[in-house]
């Protein structure tokens, strides 16, 4: 058990191209960490080099009180689940699970009774004497997590585990590792693609970019208060709309593209006047208005019923000024039979409204 | 793919027992002569079904040999045969093994060149390095006399520090001579960077982290991953070296190093008198057993070497 501290990290491959670009963390003991985000953005990078699978070329990467920037990744006191398993083939599941520990000289004994624990957990008991390749995935799975459990680390690594499941037993897995990370208090740091995963099994969150931490913090606080376009079009399903705007002169409502006018919140904050922004609603903050004048308009084009939420898509003239107009979508809960081509006033719950810097995209 | 026409099932099964015919023939005309005795195969036509003097023939190749041509049992040729088939395979094997390993998991200076000098060498088999081998072998330090012999210094012997060192050592006539020139392989090492190149990084991470070090890897995981590359690659090397014959008929003159192939060869290239076909005949017989023995006892493990693609 130890807390993890990434301080200045950068990663410049030999060809000169800047992978990470200075990311600060601070994984306290037992927490659970998700490092999110579109594939290319560093993710996986910064977790193999917490591994140790990858040279640090700045910045400190330090595990409990240790600085383990040249340590190698057997001497780190950490353990990493993969995306494929990575199971030694011609190894049963109990020589798999072991291995690790007996190239560290552990007695057979102390091994015998870690495997048997660790199996025990993961419900692999009557498995031991199988090969990887006459096990299911979820299996596979397990083994690939107990090898890393028997090892009792400082720290867990988990690189986009999930995503050789099908989606039935992903939303399994991800409970069983949530539920098994919270028994053991094991520091983990889980990187993974899908935010659904992200924001469901996260204690905070990083959502990378870039190569840049672009907002950390808890799955709610990124939900509801996003740092910047990207991290609000990123988390949330589905995504955040855009559109562009302009403070009136009263400081009070905003003019969108095709005239129609949006009450700004009243929580104090204050925006000057005349200035240009980028407005960011989420499909839930949408709704249908009676007050046709000043509402914007939506033409319906699909209708997805979900069962608990109907999802309308449709075309605003507010969200990409000329023309036919840009996609917005609005999520209504319950059941609701609209015919494409209606149109509807919308108008936007203003406590859920976001106003990000035009040309920085930052949060206002 | 499946097609329903009876004419192109009967015809493809005639070219099939017309291609088993034109392997099997003649192999069935050496067994069956070597049970005759020597006169019978002279007459014509030759038999085609087994005489009586099987163990007659069979066992005087085993224990005398054949009398005019150096009267030697097979049974030391077979000895010879077999310590220079395994002992390339096996060389061979190991030396591939270590070099595909140091070329695809770690980086050195000049790995790339190292590994196409390795490939190059795919251009010079035996045959074509004849001559320059054979000196070689013939005195293993043929490199350094010539070398020194460029930079003007002329004899076989180096003074170093009051000691004469002979720079003379012969290999030819000996198992070394035999076998070591024949181990240098660059097909054997593509082949198994060719494998080495599909196991998965995630495994060598994997390996990384539980804290194995590069030779551990190597035996614990590369290893017995590559079994059945390593069987296949066996049969076939065995193969190979079973089957040498110009070079032993080159570098050996001592009888003692012949092999059995080279054995054969004499038998029939003999002087003044007829070759008595019926030993000749059972001498090929007995030099088939070992690589047909080889060929059936690792027929899974090979077939599985050529085929296999899961890992």
């Amino acid at each position: 058990m130890a807390n993890l501290q990434i301080s200045g990290v950068e990663k410049v491959y030999p060809n000169g191209f800047k992978a990470i670009h200075g990311i600060d963390l601070k994984v306290e003991d037992g927490e659970f960490i998700v490092l999110v985000g579109p594939s290319g953005c560093g993710k996986s990078t910064l977790l193999r080099m917490i591994a140790g699978l990858e040279t640090v070329t700045g910045g400190t990467i330090q595990i409990g009180d240790r600085v383990v920037n040249d340590l190698e990744p057997a001497d780190r006191d950490i353990a990493m689940v993969f995306q494929n398993y990575a199971l030694y083939p011609h190894m049963s599941v109990y020589q798999n699970m072991s291995y690790g520990l007996r190239n560290r000289g552990f007695p057979k004994a102390a091994i015998e009774e870690r495997v048997q624990k660790a199996a025990s957990i993961l419900q692999l008991d009557g498995l031991l004497d199988r090969r990887p390749r006459q096990l299911s995935g979820g299996q596979r799975q397990r083994v690939a997590m107990g090898r890393a459990i028997v090892r009792e680390p400082a720290a867990f690594l988990f690189d986009e585990p999930l995503s050789n499941l099908d989606a039935k037993l992903r939303v399994q897995m991800r409970v069983e590792i949530k539920q098994l990370q919270r028994r053991l208090g094991t520091t983990s740091v889980y990187v993974t693609h899908d935010q659904i995963e992200a924001m469901t099994m996260a204690d905070r969150l990083v959502v990378m970019n870039a190569g840049v931490a672009e907002q950390i913090g808890t799955p709610i606080d990124l939900y509801e208060k996003p740092s910047s376009v990207f991290v609000g079009g990123f988390i949330g399903s589905p995504a955040m709309n855009f559109m562009p705007g302009q403070v009136e002169a009263d400081g009070r409502h905003l003019t969108l593209a095709d005239g129609s006018r949006l009450v700004l919140p009243a929580d104090g904050r204050t925006v000057e006047p005349g200035r240009s922004v980028t407005i960011g609603v989420r499909p839930e903050h949408l709704m249908p208005s009676s007050d046709t004048d000043s509402a914007l308009k939506f033409e319906i084009v699909l209708v997805e019923h979900l069962g608990a939420d109907t999802l309308l898509y449709g075309l605003a003239s507010a969200v990409q000024g000329a023309g036919e107009g840009g996609l917005l979508t609005v999520r209504m809960s319950g059941h609701h039979v609209m015919p494409a081509g209606t149109v509807i006033p919308l108008v936007a719950d203003p406590s859920h409204l976001h106003l990000f810097d035009v040309a920085t995209g930052r949060r206002i | 793919m499946v097609e329903n026409r009876p004419w192109l099932t009967v015809f493809s099964h005639l070219v099939l027992i017309l291609g088993i015919g034109v392997v099997v023939l003649p192999l069935w005309v050496t067994l069956v002569s070597s049970t005759h005795a020597g006169e019978d195969l002279l007459r014509s036509p030759i038999p085609m079904w087994f005489g009586n003097q099987m163990f007659e023939n069979y066992s005087q190749m085993l224990s005398s040999g054949m009398k005019h041509v150096s009267g030697q049992p097979l049974t030391g040729m077979m000895l010879n045969s077999l310590i220079m088939a395994l002992s390339i395979a096996i060389g061979k094997i190991a030396i591939s093994l270590i070099a595909a390993f140091a070329i695809c998991y770690f980086r050195f200076p000049f790995r790339m060149t190292c590994f196409w000098l390795i490939f190059i060498t795919l251009m010079l088999p035996v045959e074509v390095r004849i001559l320059p081998t054979y000196e070689v072998i013939a005195n293993v330090f043929t490199p350094l006399t010539k070398l020194l012999a460029l930079l003007g210094y002329e004899g076989t012997d180096v003074v170093i520090a009051g000691f004469s060192i002979d720079l003379d050592v012969s290999m030819l006539d000996s198992y070394a001579g035999l076998t070591l020139p024949l181990i240098a392989s660059a097909t054997a090492t593509f082949l198994f960077r060719q494998f080495f190149l599909t196991v998965p990084d995630e495994l060598t991470e994997a390996a990384r982290i539980d804290g194995a070090g590069p030779m551990k890897f190597f035996r614990d995981i590369l290893l017995p991953l590559s079994r059945t590359n390593i069987a296949a690659l066996f049969v076939i090397l065995f193969i190979f070296g079973w089957n040498q014959y110009l070079w032993p008929l080159l570098v050996t003159t001592d009888p003692s190093y012949a092999t059995v192939v080279m054995g054969i060869q004499r038998m029939v290239n003999v002087a003044d008198i007829e070759p008595q076909w019926n030993l000749v005949m059972a001498a090929s017989m007995l030099a088939m057993l070992p690589p047909v023995a080889i060929v059936i006892g690792m027929q899974r493990l090979f077939v599985k070497g050529l085929v296999e693609t899961e890992k």
